[in-house]
């Protein structure tokens, strides 16, 4: 696609501004050229300066508040699946053994690494004050894996229609509790319960 | 200050550089994609997704590319462009971010701000304006030709040269 470099390329490709073909292209010819490599990456560098200047990082403890008890503080949940991923590559790849935690199980991070997936927020039902919580699933819901803020042993339930199928009960660990499930039923949303209550549903796309 | 063995763990894809990386980075990847959705779930949801998507794919970062910590929040805000634009919202999201009770938390350093501006108005003036509505607002390369009256040609070359320039003045050798 390129005569010799991809010149101002190198500046859109940093700044999001390429379409997929553009890009793609972009990717390729980066790949085998330290030249324009370093130009993609000196941009990027500048767009790091522009937004130091922007908003100021916050301070790890306003980033902790912001994620235990902000305005979504469901949202936790989200932010240790972030943190769990970091986890699975530990896990693939040998982590040292002061780092290896008591934390998600391999099965379901080399699930989630080596398949596609998408991921769904639970929401309370009713009135009932519940955790964060997220369910990661694979598209072909071969396997399905929820997260939730606390360390309550909430009961996971696949619902299909009006069907509903018991999955397990979650497993605390630190401070978040998880289910993996290998072979999950067809379903098209889960739920948590505690006893009879339906405590939070998500939606399976 | 860059750090050349977390930089090469993370190209070699070592688990402890890319859990250091997502410990040291993870933050800054998620103002930068919060100053785009103002929307903070989906500001995590887009930090770990980039973390997800470099672990599969692998190859995406050298050290010799420039530093890690660009790269990152770089695809931090690419991917919450991608967000935004794929929900069919406009640049309005990162105009709310700025008036948004977490933004009051979260301003920068007036003298980090101040020094930004200055090498802003330093730009050409056509420079100057190009960056502020591409970048600074979040509008598309043809919203704003739009705004400006400029073929989007002509607006690529600006931005172009603009980031160069501001390079020169903003960033320092080990940033």
């Amino acid at each position: 696609m390129f005569e010799l470099h991809i010149g101002e390329l190198a500046e859109l490709y940093a700044l999001g501004e390429l379409d997929p073909s553009e890009r793609a292209a972009v990717d390729a010819h980066i790949a085998g050229c330290m030249q324009c490599l370093r130009r993609v990456g000196e941009a990027e560098e500048t767009l790091l300066a522009l937004e130091r200047g922007v908003l100021a990082q916050p301070t790890p403890e306003l980033l902790d508040r912001r994620m235990r008890f902000g305005a979504s503080p469901r949202r936790y949940a989200a932010y240790a699946l972030a943190a769990a991923a970091g986890l699975v590559l530990g896990i693939l790849t040998m982590l040292p053994g002061y780092l290896r935690p008591a934390g998600p199980p391999q099965a379901p991070l080399l699930a989630m690494i080596n398949s596609h997936f998408n991921h769904a927020q639970f929401a309370a039902v009713g009135s009932t004050k519940a955790p964060g919580a997220k369910v990661i699933y694979a598209r072909d819901r071969s396997w399905l894996y929820i997260l939730a803020d606390g360390s309550e042993h909430y009961a996971v339930y696949a619902i299909n229609g009006t069907a509903s199928t018991r999955l397990g009960d979650l497993q605390p660990g630190g401070s978040t509790s998880a289910l993996y499930v290998a072979r999950a039923p067809a379903a098209n949303a889960v739920e948590l319960r505690d006893g009879a209550t339906v405590v939070e549903r998500a939606a399976l796309r | 200050m860059r750090d050349s063995a977390l930089e090469r763990a993370f190209a070699e894809r070592q688990s402890w550089g890319y859990e250091a990386a997502y410990r040291r980075f993870g933050a800054r990847m998620y103002t930068t994609a919060l100053r785009v959705l103002a929307d903070r779930g989906a500001a995590q949801d887009c930090v770990h997704e980039v973390m997800l998507h470099l672990w599969k794919r692998g190859d995406a970062y050298q050290p010799e590319r420039g530093a890690l910590e660009a790269f990152l929040v770089t695809c931090s805000r690419n991917r919450a462009l991608e967000r935004l634009r794929s929900a069919g919202r406009q640049s309005d999201a990162m105009r709310r971010a700025a008036t948004s009770d977490e933004s009051e938390e979260l301003v920068a350093d007036p003298i980090e701000r101040e020094r930004i501006a200055r090498a802003i108005d330093a730009l050409p003036a056509a420079q100057a304006q190009t960056i502020r509505f591409a970048y600074f607002k979040g509008m598309t390369l043809a919203e704003t030709a739009s705004a400006l009256g400029e073929p989007v040609g002509t607006i690529k070359s600006r931005l172009s040269a603009a980031l160069r320039t501001l390079r020169g003045s903003l960033v320092t050798a080990d940033v």
